[in-house]
């Protein structure tokens, strides 16, 4: 058995994941292909957007833009149990690995939801990952574990120096940076909590900025009829925590194991145009609580 | 065991595969590995892109859908040699995945310590090519490649989703999104499998040369230069051997079946296209006499 700060951290990532799968099938049962349309370019923001924080956060490191850099300093999420990775490759130009267990796949596919977690690891990952290094990476998934009869995530993501302009490799690789020398980065224990409740805010906010322009105030209510089923789902996850752990304080429990919060986060400071903050706090955050009340009577 | 009509083609894939390992070889020795790398790569992306526009003109011309299943086995411009083994996993109007165990051209370069230059070419000609016939919108995913010592296999993973395209792309892209379209009676015939190497070998060799010339200036033309003599030598003595072995006189019909270009550059087509850089001259006084030379005496 998980000890109780593992499970956590495995129910925040599950939640997360759940997020994603609840507002997408939302969008789709509304909108079809245009729905669709709408989730895969908020998925595209959400990944260029967490690219570029950590890009800005290496440089204010001090430590080159590149695949070793990415994949090695200073990750914002303390690591799921569950995940089973085999490390092929990591150097400046390339990480290569094999995903073979993937607990956003399983739960996904646990709730029905594969082929939205497919939209994700397409839109995600390529965002994400080529972002970070200026748009010249090239990110190379052609296994998932989202996909029908694949039996293995096959990552590879590299970023070639030689298809950098003159300007940004120093930027990236040492070797074109004469007299650079690495700092020494000391690793900070990642917040789970914290970590997963920016990610949330993120990929809700995105999705519902593309929502909002492509279809309108429809895309946004649809987005909200998502957030209430993800409610629901939530509340009684976290009872099946409570229950397990033998822990009598559901708010409590529902605090440590979903990633958003009830009460506002200051997380929400960068993201709260569109009135996301206020139709979250509108939204889910009642039917929430109502969920939790439910769930101890 | 193949037969005399197999091996023919077999010749001429080689002879491909020579002129790149040759051309690649000189370009990286005269122009650094950095400048070499960064040129090769990017005349492989011209020639992709090439490709790629020229087969979604050549699919529009004649009313064929322009997706991934027709990009794959409509039209095509170019066809494998008898010895590649590939086994098709998806093959949709908007996914496209197989794999590759067996590649005549990762054989050759591997075997003589030049996979590192054949990964430039497996890296970027697919991506250029499906990026230049989807504008940008497809996605190319090459995880495994038989150039890399780490794989043994090339897993092609290539998506051309309709949510990622304006409705009009959609509309000329897949079947179900123009009601009214009635296929051509008769779908647009693959190119021989003589003509569509003789095109590759041309541009291959005409990109290189062209940015060659723009990366490292003289030095740069010098070293493709460098590179067909040798190719020419190389290829000359293949032949002698490839005549031996097929109990075949070598003289001009034996040239012309087994080695992928006219030995007169206008039964050419494809020369026509690539006017720039002295680029037919240079070939002709360099390969193509002095094989039809060596043919004569």
């Amino acid at each position: 058995m998980y000890t109780y700060e593992e499970q956590c951290v495995m129910d925040l990532s599950d939640n997360y994941t759940l997020l994603y799968s609840f507002i997408g099938r939302a969008l789709l049962d509304a909108f079809g292909v245009e729905g669709e349309r709408a989730l895969r370019e908020g998925t595209r923001r959400y990944g260029r957007d967490r690219g570029a924080h950590s890009r800005q956060r290496h440089l204010e490191l001090g430590v080159k833009i590149n695949m070793q850099s990415l994949f090695s300093v200073g990750g914002d999420l303390p690591p799921d149990p569950r995940f089973k990775r085999e490390l092929q490759e990591l150097n400046p130009e390339e990480r290569v690995s094999h995903t073979l267990v993937c607990p956003m796949a399983d739960v996904w596919k646990a709730y029905g939801a594969r082929a939205i977690g497919r939209m994700y690891c397409e839109e995600f990952h390529p965002a994400c990952y080529n972002h970070y290094a200026y748009d010249y990476g090239h990110t190379n998934l052609s296994k998932t574990l989202t996909q029908e009869t694949d039996e293995y995530c096959a990552f590879n993501v590299v970023l070639r120096a030689e298809n950098l302009p003159d300007s940004l490799k120093p930027k990236c690789f040492a070797q074109y940076d004469p007299g650079y020398v690495a700092p020494a980065v000391t690793p900070k224990k990642a917040c789970g909590k914290l970590g997963f409740e920016t990610l949330s805010i993120k990929l809700y906010y995105y999705i519902l900025e593309a929502a909002l322009e492509q279809l309108g105030e429809p895309g946004a209510d649809a987005i909200d009829r998502g957030l209430a089923q993800m409610a629901a789902d939530g509340a009684s996850r976290a009872k099946a925590t409570a229950n397990a752990y033998q822990l009598s304080d559901l708010a409590q429990v529902a605090y440590d194991t979903y990633p958003l919060s009830v009460t506002p986060s200051p997380l929400w400071a960068d993201y709260s145009s569109h009135d996301a903050r206020a139709r979250f706090t509108r939204v889910f955050v009642p039917a929430f609580q109502a969920a939790l009340q439910a769930e101890v009577k | 065991m193949y037969t005399y009509t197999d091996i023919k083609p077999q010749n001429k894939q080689d002879a491909f595969s020579a002129m790149y390992f040759h051309l690649t070889q000189r370009i990286m020795r005269t122009c650094g590995d950095r400048k070499g790398e960064r040129l090769i790569r990017e005349a492989v992306r011209r020639a992709g892109r090439e490709s790629g526009l020229r087969q979604r003109a050549a699919l529009r011309g004649a009313n064929v859908k322009t997706n991934l299943h027709n990009l794959y086995h409509c039209g095509r411009d170019f066809v494998d040699d008898p010895r590649v083994r590939s086994t098709e996993i998806f093959d949709e109007a908007d996914r496209q995945i197989w794999e590759v165990y067996t590649c005549p051209l990762a054989d050759y370069w591997n075997r003589r310590s030049a996979s590192k230059a054949g990964s430039f070419y497996c890296e970027e000609y697919q991506y250029a090519r499906v990026l230049a016939y989807t504008e940008n919108v497809g996605q190319v995913n090459l995880s495994k490649l038989l150039t890399c010592p780490r794989d043994n296999f090339c897993r092609f993973s290539v998506f051309f989703r309709e949510a990622n395209m304006t409705p009009e792309r959609a509309k000329e892209t897949f079947a179900h999104c123009d009601p009214d379209y009635a296929a051509p009676q008769a779908l647009p015939a693959d190119a021989g499998y003589d003509a569509g190497l003789a095109d590759m070998t041309i541009a291959i060799y005409y990109y290189l040369l062209e940015t060659a010339e723009e990366v490292c200036g003289a030095d740069g033309v010098c070293a493709v230069a460098e590179g067909l003599k040798d190719w020419s030598s190389a290829a000359l003595s293949a032949m002698r051997v490839q005549a031996v072995h097929t109990l075949a006189p070598l003289d001009a019909d034996f040239a012309r079946q087994n080695f992928p270009l006219a030995l007169t550059p206008s039964d050419d087509a494809a020369w026509a296209s690539h006017p720039g850089h002295n680029a037919q001259s240079l070939m002709k006084t360099l390969v193509l006499d002095p094989i039809a030379a060596a043919l004569d005496a």
